[in-house]
C-alpha cells in the first residue's frame, strides 16, 4: 500500500510538472503583449519599460520559467497583472463558487443518472428505454452555450422567474435570505451543466448495467432465489458502478476549470469565468494559476477515483 | 527408429513477471529435451501451467527461448532469421484450438487459405493459387465451392478443417496441433481425428499433438510426453506409458479419465490439492506437493530425467526398470 | 419412488425478429425420481442446458413455452408465479454452472455468496448461525481453512476451489434436487477427478440432474441417462441398460465416436453430416438425415417413445411395432 501511494504520487508529480510546463509556454507564446493592453499610449517608453520589468517580461522566456518554478516551490503563484493582487488570493476568491456549482451538478447528475440508467438497462429494448436513449443522445450532442442561452431566455427573460447572472444580488443579504438568493442564481448554470453531464452518467450506467446483467453470476444469484430488486442492488450495481465512477471523476476534475462558457454566460464568479477574463486581459500569472488548480484537481480526482474503484473491486490490488 | 526431424535440446523459457527489482519468473518450460522422428506422432499431455503450449511456440520460434536449442533436420533453427527461417517456418506449421479466432471474419475462407501461399510466393499465377486452395479444401473434406464463403457460415468442425487446410497450404513436414480437437463435440472430434490420421498417411506428416485428454492423445500418438509445471515427467512409447506406467503423475492422469464402463468403477487416484503456480517453483521434485508416493527425499532433491528402459525416460527417484508395482495403491 | 421432477411432453421455442416461431425442445418427457442421479447427455445445441434451465424457469428472454408441462412434486412449475419460483430456487432446487470463473460475483466474499441462499430463504436466521452453516459446508466440500477462505474473494481461489464453492453454495439449503450443468468441463484433468469424487459423495443426499457432453462422467455418477439430439429425447433409461445395449442409432454413434483407451489403431466411427441448426430441423425424426438406418418414412413423422426394456425407452421407428409405424409398412 505504501509503495502504491509513493508510486502514485511520483507519477502524479510528473504529470503535474509536465502539464504546468506545457501551459506555461503555451500562454507565453500567445501572439500579443499583455503590456499593450494595460498601457495608455500617452505613457512614455520608460514607464512601459518599468512595467515590463515589474511583470518580469523583460527577461527571456527561459528565465521567466525558472523564476516561475522558484516561486511555485515557495507556494507563490505570482501577482496578477490586472488587479495587482496575489494570484493565490484571486483564485481563492473564485474557487468556492466553482466548487459550489460542481457539487450541485455532480450530486444531481448521480442522483438522477444512476437510477434512470439502471431502470433503462432493466427495461432494455422496451419503449421507455428507447425514449430515454433519445433524450440521452440529445443531451450529449447539444451545444452547451446554446442551452445556456435557451435557459436564460426562457426563465430569466420570458418568464422572469430567475436572475440573469451573477452569484447573488448586490449588496449581499444576510443569513438565510443570502443562501436562498445564491441558490436562485445557481439554478440556471447548474441546470445547464447538469443537462450536459447527466446524459453521460446515465449512458455509462445503462451500458455497463446491461453488460453486468448478462454475467453468469447474475444468473447464479437468481438460481439462489434472490429477488430481482436485490439481484440488481446487491449483485449488479456494485459491478456496474465502476465505469460510472470513472466518468464522474473525470467530469469533476475537468469541471473545476472547464465550465468556462457556462460560467461566463451566467457571469458566475468562478474559476471558469476567471480563465475567460484572464485570457482577454492576457493576465499570465492568473491564467497560469488557474491551470495549476485545474491540473491539480484532475490529478487528485484521478487518485480518488482509483481508490474508490479499488475499494469496490477486490481484484484490483493497490500494489506497484 | 527413423531419422530425426526435430531435435529439442535443453529448451528453457522463463517469463519475467517481476517488477521494481523483485525477481519473479514463470518457469514455463524447463530443460526440455526430446527428439521427434520422421512420420511419428508425439503426444504431449499436461494440465494448466505445464508449459505444453509454450513449448510449441518455442519450437516454432514464435517466442524467443531463454536457453536451449532446436535443430530441424540437423540445422539449428533457434533465433535464425532470414530466408532459411521462412523455409523452416513453412516446414513446421501449427493448428490451433480455436480456428475461428485466427480467421478474419470479413475475408473469404479460400482467400485466408491462399494467403500463406501468396505471401511466400509458392505459386504466382492467381488461377493456380485458386486451384491449389480448392485441392486443399478437398483434401480436408470440404467442398471446393466453399472457397467463396465466410467463416461464420461454418460449424466448429468445418472451421477446424479450414484451419488445417491453411496449415497445409505451405506443404509442411511437421504439424503441431495445439489442443486442436479440444473445443469440438464428440462426434465432430472423431471426424477431425480421423482426418488427422488420414492426412498423416497421405502427406507423410510428422505430428506433435498437444492435448489434455489422455484418451484422445493416446488414440493418435506413437509416443507420449507427459509434462508437469514446465518439466518432462515421463516420455515413452504409448503402450509403455499405459502398461508400464512409471511416474506417479502419469498414473494419476490415466486414472483420472472418466470412461464409459458398464461394469464397476475403476480405481481412481485422487491427487490432493491444486496445481501449484509455475512461478518460482520449489527445489525438489515439482510434483512433490501432490504426489501420493512422496518421500522426504523428493522434497529436497530434484530428480533427473533417467532412461529406465529403452526409450522410456522418467523423472522420479523411485522408478526402475521392469516393474511399476510400487505405484499400486 | 416419487418423482421430484417430471417433464411431460414439454415443448419450447422462440420467435425470431421477423416473428417466425421456431421449436427448440420437442416433446421432452422424462422424470427425475427421488434419490436418483440422472444424466442428460448430448452435443452442443441439443438443448440440454435449456432443459435444465427450464426446471428453474431461468430461461433467457424471448423464449416461449409451446406446450406440455414440468411438474415439481406434482405441481406445475409453468403455472407458478415469480414468488413461488423464488421460493423454490436455491432452497428445493439449486444449480451449479459450468464456468466457475464467471459464475461467482467478483465483488462479494465467498462467505456472503455461499450464505446468501440461507439469508433469502430463512429470514429469521441469525448471522452467526448462517456463518456456522457456511463454514461447515465449506469444510464439507473440501475447502481447506474455511475460516480464512470465508472472507476471501473469488479471484483468490483456483478453478477447482471455485467449483467447490459453487457446490457448497448449491447445497447450503439441503435441496431436494441439484442441477449440475457441465460441472467439471472447465477444469484440469486431475482437478476434474477431485470434483467428480466430491460429486459422488454428495449425490446420496438427494436427486441430481447432471447435464454434460461427457459420457464417461455420466457413467461414473449417474443411475439413469437421457440422451438428447436436436431438442428431442432420443433414448433414456437405466444407465447400465443404455450403455450396454444402446438402441438409438445416435446413441450408438456417439458411443463409438469417443476414442476410448483401447480404440487405438482403428478408425473412429463418425456420424455422417453435421448437427442441424434450429432453423432446419427435420419434420419427422430429427436425426433421420444423418441416420444410417433410416428410411424415407422416418423423415415424415416424428417417432414415439417406445419401451424396449425394463427401464429403457427409445424414440425411433425401428423399435416401434405399433400401427402407423412407417417401418411396419
Amino acid at each position: 500500500m505504501a509503495r502504491y501511494i509513493t508510486k502514485r504520487l511520483l507519477k502524479a508529480f510528473l504529470i503535474f510538472f509536465v502539464s504546468i510546463t506545457i501551459t506555461f509556454f503555451i500562454i507565453r507564446f500567445m501572439p500579443s503583449n499583455p503590456v499593450d493592453l494595460l498601457i495608455d499610449p500617452k505613457m512614455g517608453p520608460e514607464v512601459q519599460e518599468a512595467m515590463m520589468e515589474e511583470f518580469g517580461l523583460d527577461k527571456t522566456k527561459g528565465e521567466q520559467y525558472i523564476i516561475f518554478l522558484k516561486q511555485l516551490l515557495q507556494g507563490n503563484l505570482g501577482t496578477s497583472f490586472k488587479s495587482r493582487e496575489p494570484v493565490s488570493q484571486v483564485i481563492m476568491q473564485k474557487l468556492p463558487w466553482t466548487l459550489l456549482l460542481l457539487f450541485i451538478v455532480v450530486i444531481l447528475s448521480l442522483a438522477v443518472g444512476i437510477p434512470i440508467g439502471v431502470y433503462s438497462a432493466k427495461h432494455r429494448g422496451k419503449f421507455s428505454d428507447k425514449l430515454i436513449n433519445i433524450v440521452v443522445m440529445v443531451g450529449i450532442s447539444v451545444f452547451v452555450p446554446f442551452l445556456a442561452f435557451l435557459f436564460l431566455y426562457l426563465f430569466s427573460y420570458y418568464f422572469k422567474l430567475l436572475p440573469t447572472g451573477g452569484a447573488y444580488t448586490p449588496p449581499p443579504a444576510k443569513g438565510i435570505r443570502y443562501v436562498i438568493d445564491v441558490l436562485k442564481h445557481a439554478i440556471l448554470p447548474s441546470l445547464t451543466l447538469f443537462t450536459a453531464n447527466v446524459a453521460s452518467i446515465l449512458m455509462y450506467t445503462r451500458n455497463s448495467m446491461i453488460d453486468v446483467l448478462e454475467e453468469d453470476y447474475i444468473r447464479t444469484a437468481y438460481s439462489k432465489g434472490v429477488k430481482e430488486n436485490k439481484v440488481i442492488k446487491v449483485h449488479a450495481l456494485k459491478n456496474a458502478m465502476i465505469p460510472t465512477i470513472t466518468v464522474t471523476g473525470l467530469m469533476m476534475g475537468s469541471m473545476v476549470g472547464g465550465a468556462v462558457m457556462t460560467e461566463s454566460i451566467f457571469s458566475w464568479p468562478g474559476i471558469g469565468r476567471l480563465i475567460y477574463d484572464s485570457v482577454s486581459a492576457l493576465d499570465y500569472p492568473v491564467l497560469q494559476g488557474s491551470f495549476i488548480i485545474l491540473a491539480l484537481s484532475v490529478i487528485i480526482m484521478n487518485i480518488i477515483t482509483d481508490l474508490i474503484i479499488a475499494w469496490i473491486d477486490p481484484r484490483i490490488k493497490l500494489e506497484g | 527408429m527413423s531419422e530425426i526431424i526435430l531435435d529439442i535440446q535443453n529448451l528453457t523459457k522463463y517469463f519475467d513477471i517481476g517488477s521494481f527489482g523483485t525477481k519473479k519468473y514463470v518457469h514455463a518450460v524447463e530443460d526440455v529435451s526430446f527428439e521427434l522422428h520422421k512420420s511419428e506422432t508425439l503426444g504431449i499431455v499436461g494440465e494448466s501451467g505445464s508449459g505444453k503450449s509454450t513449448l510449441a511456440r518455442l519450437i516454432l520460434g514464435l517466442i524467443p527461448v531463454t536457453s536451449g536449442k532446436v535443430y530441424y533436420e540437423g540445422d539449428e533453427i533457434t533465433g535464425v532469421k532470414g530466408k532459411y527461417a521462412s523455409k523452416v517456418r513453412s516446414d513446421i506449421q501449427m493448428v490451433f484450438q480455436d480456428p475461428y479466432a485466427s480467421l478474419n471474419p470479413r475475408i473469404k475462407i479460400g482467400e485466408s487459405i491462399a494467403e500463406p501461399i501468396i505471401v511466400n510466393k509458392l505459386i504466382k499465377n492467381k488461377k493456380d493459387v485458386r486451384l491449389r486452395v480448392e485441392e486443399l479444401l478437398n483434401l480436408v473434406g470440404l467442398q471446393p465451392e466453399m472457397y467463396d464463403r465466410y467463416p461464420h457460415e461454418f460449424s466448429g468442425g468445418q472451421r477446424q478443417r479450414i484451419g488445417i487446410a491453411r496449415a497445409l497450404s505451405l506443404n509442411p513436414k511437421v504439424l503441431i496441433c495445439d489442443e486442436a480437437v479440444s473445443a469440438l463435440d464428440v462426434s465432430v472430434q472423431a471426424q477431425v481425428l480421423n482426418l488427422f490420421n488420414r492426412l498423416k498417411d497421405e502427406l507423410n506428416l510428422t505430428y506433435i499433438f498437444i492435448g489434455h485428454d489422455l484418451s484422445v492423445v493416446k488414440y493418435v500418438s506413437n509416443r507420449i510426453l507427459v509434462m508437469y509445471l514446465g518439466e518432462i515427467m515421463e516420455i515413452a512409447n504409448t503402450e509403455d506409458i499405459f502398461i508400464n506406467t512409471q511416474h506417479p503423475y502419469t498414473k494419476a492422469l490415466i486414472s483420472a479419465i472418466p470412461e464409459v464402463k458398464s461394469k464397476g468403477i475403476k480405481e481412481r487416484i485422487i491427487l490432493k490439492g491444486d496445481i501449484p503456480s509455475p512461478v518460482n517453483p520449489p527445489e525438489g521434485c515439482r510434483f512433490y506437493s501432490r504426489c501420493f508416493k512422496a518421500q522426504d527425499k523428493c522434497g529436497k532433491t530434484h530428480p533427473e530425467l533417467r532412461e529406465i528402459d529403452t526409450d522410456h525416460f522418467v523423472r522420479c527417484h523411485f522408478s526402475e526398470k521392469g516393474g511399476n508395482k510400487w505405484l499400486d495403491i | 419412488m416419487n418423482n421430484i421432477i417430471e417433464f411431460k411432453n414439454f415443448r419450447m421455442g422462440f420467435k425470431d425478429e421477423s416473428g417466425n416461431e421456431f421449436n427448440l425442445l420437442d416433446d421432452i418427457s422424462f422424470e427425475i425420481k427421488e434419490g436418483v442421479a440422472l444424466g442428460v447427455v448430448g452435443e452442443s445445441g441439443c438443448g440440454k442446458s435449456m432443459t435444465s434451465l427450464s426446471v428453474l424457469k431461468l430461461l433467457p428472454s424471448g423464449v416461449t413455452i409451446q406446450g406440455g408441462d414440468i411438474l415439481y412434486k406434482g405441481d406445475s412449475i409453468l403455472d407458478m408465479n415469480q414468488e413461488q419460483m423464488e421460493d423454490i430456487r436455491g432452497k428445493d432446487i439449486s444449480m451449479i454452472f459450468q464456468e466457475p470463473m464467471t459464475a461467482l460475483n467478483p465483488v462479494h466474499t465467498i462467505g456472503f455468496q455461499v450464505g446468501e441462499a440461507l439469508k433469502v430463504h430463512f429470514p429469521g436466521m441469525k448471522n452467526s448461525e448462517i456463518k456456522a452453516n457456511v463454514l461447515e459446508q465449506l469444510e464439507l466440500v473440501g475447502i481447506p481453512n474455511p475460516e480464512t477462505r470465508y472472507y476471501q474473494y473469488p479471484h483468490q481461489f483456483s478453478g477447482g476451489m471455485r467449483q467447490r464453492v459453487m457446490i457448497a453454495m448449491a447445497l447450503i439449503c439441503n435441496p431436494k434436487l441439484l442441477i449440475a450443468d457441465e460441472p467439471t468441463t472447465a477444469l484440469d484433468v486431475t482437478i476434474q477427478a477431485q470434483v467428480l469424487e466430491l460429486m459422488k459423495n454428495i449425490k446420496q443426499k438427494g436427486s441430481m440432474m447432471l447435464v454434460t457432453h461427457n459420457l464417461g462422467v455420466v457413467s461414473e455418477l449417474c443411475d439413469e441417462i437421457v440422451v438428447m439430439y436436436a431438442g428431442c429425447v432420443v433414448e433414456r433409461g437405466n444407465i447400465g441398460e443404455v450403455f450396454e445395449n444402446p438402441k438409438h442409432p445416435y446413441t450408438k454413434g456417439l458411443m463409438a465416436a469417443v476414442p476410448s483407451l483401447d480404440s487405438k489403431g482403428k478408425e473412429l466411427y463418425t456420424i455422417p453430416g453435421i448437427v442441424p441448426t434450429v432453423k432446419n430441423f427435420e419434420k419427422g425424426c430429427r436425426f433421420s438425415p444423418r441416420c444410417e438406418e433410416s428410411s424415407e418414412a422416418c423423415k415424415g413423422i416424428k417417432p414415439e417413445l417406445t419401451r424396449v426394456g425394463d427401464n429403457h425407452f427409445v424414440e425411433c421407428w425401428k423399435y416401434n411395432n405399433s400401427e402407423g409405424s412407417p417401418c411396419q409398412k
